[in-house]
């Protein structure tokens, strides 16, 4: 009976553990301030095409994948990503003063 | 003659020529189309128009109209038919809610609601339909429910030809946006509904040739593939995604209008749902 006590606590504190191991830790990652300053004008940029109602497809998954580096601290991927987000969005506001097709 | 009695006859002779060119403008632009197609592709009747992109393939028509022989979705006409004479909350039912019991109706719409002051499509019209009978509205984009009552409701139409109208200073203000809409660049392709479907229909895109822009919203909603339910604007938001634009909500005010001169291009020609396509 004893034997049983210690068999059940000994599984329990395993399953414990192996749930504590899978509880994720979210990352404190820090971006540079350049990189943090690149996310907030793509931010920027973005809503301005969308508020156009001219936004890209592009320039928001550009967006995105900015911002998920930034969750991963990948100053780098943010500032690159950034860039490539507010270039499409600033791109998609010039389209609205196209000329209409002929 | 005071001088606000002047205003106001000058404003009434304005409003009505205003009116007699809108329904000028209209015309003259579905006609333009017809002549520049009529012109380009010499060997093809207007009424066959209908058949879209069909038309520049013998092979494609010839697997369409093995597939209109016993087309596979009949269970969704069906369902939408039993949709359709199921009674509402109130006991009424969706034929009480239209003219003729909404046969021959559909070419009618859209069109633009003077009162309201915006364009009205068929499936406002059937959701205009089930908030008056104590029922909630359906969403445009639910092909389930919208797209499959829809896909029943407007086949009784079948053979009715479109008759679009822009009359009156705010439908052709309407048509006019949804004109724009349409040769507006949009996307980071830098597409035009225009690039497709004037100045390169008949031609391929990859192994896909484009339709004309006349016949095209004849037989909506439609199905595509195997069977997958389209409704005219889940087919603006595919294009408009197609183009790396991001799309409106189908049942948009800017779809809307785009839909109305989208179908004013097909006036006269015979509706026909539905069918089946790529």
């Amino acid at each position: 009976m004893v034997r049983n006590g210690w068999t059940t606590v000994l599984i329990g504190l395993s399953l414990l553990m192996a749930g504590c191991a899978e509880v994720p830790q979210r990352p404190s990652y820090a971006i540079t301030p350049e990189a943090a300053l690149a996310l907030v004008s793509a931010q920027a940029d973005v809503k301005a095409s969308q508020n156009a109602k001219y936004a890209w497809t592009t320039a928001i998954a550009a967006l995105n994948d900015a911002e998920k580096a930034a969750a991963k601290g990948d100053s780098a991927a943010v500032i690159r990503l950034s860039r490539t987000a507010s270039s499409l969005a600033k791109a998609s506001i010039e389209q609205t003063r196209y000329p209409l097709v002929q | 003659m005071t001088m606000k009695r002047l205003i106001r006859i000058l404003s009434t002779i304005g409003a009505v020529a205003f009116g007699a060119s809108a329904v000028a403008g209209a015309e003259d632009d579905r006609r333009h189309f017809v002549e520049l197609y009529q012109n380009r592709f010499a060997g093809i009747q207007l009424a066959d128009y209908v058949y879209g992109a069909l038309i520049f393939s013998a092979d494609a028509k010839a697997q369409y109209d093995s597939m209109m022989v016993m087309p596979p979705w009949q269970d969704v006409i069906e369902q939408g038919r039993k949709m359709w004479e199921t009674p509402l909350k109130n006991g009424n039912t969706y034929a009480s809610c239209f003219p003729s019991e909404g046969k021959n109706v559909g070419g009618n719409y859209p069109y633009f609601d003077d009162k309201l002051g915006k364009v009205v499509t068929f499936e406002m019209a059937i959701n205009r339909c089930r908030r008056d009978n104590g029922e909630a509205e359906y969403k445009y984009d639910d092909m389930a429910t919208m797209g499959t009552l829809t896909v029943y409701a407007r086949s009784l139409s079948d053979g009715m030809s479109v008759n679009i109208k822009v009359e009156g200073v705010g439908a052709q203000a309407a048509y006019e946006t949804g004109k724009r809409f349409f040769y507006s660049r949009r996307g980071q392709l830098n597409f035009a509904c225009a690039n497709c479907h004037v100045g390169n229909a008949g031609n391929r895109v990859r192994n896909e040739f484009l339709s004309p822009v006349i016949g095209q919203t004849t037989h909506w909603p439609l199905f595509r593939g195997e069977g997958d339910l389209w409704t005219l604007q889940r087919r603006y938001v595919a294009c408009n995604a197609l183009t790396r634009a991001v799309p409106f909500a189908i049942g948009s005010e800017e779809y809307n209008n785009l839909e109305y001169f989208h179908s004013y291009m097909s006036n006269g020609l015979p509706m026909h749902t539905a069918v089946w396509r790529k």
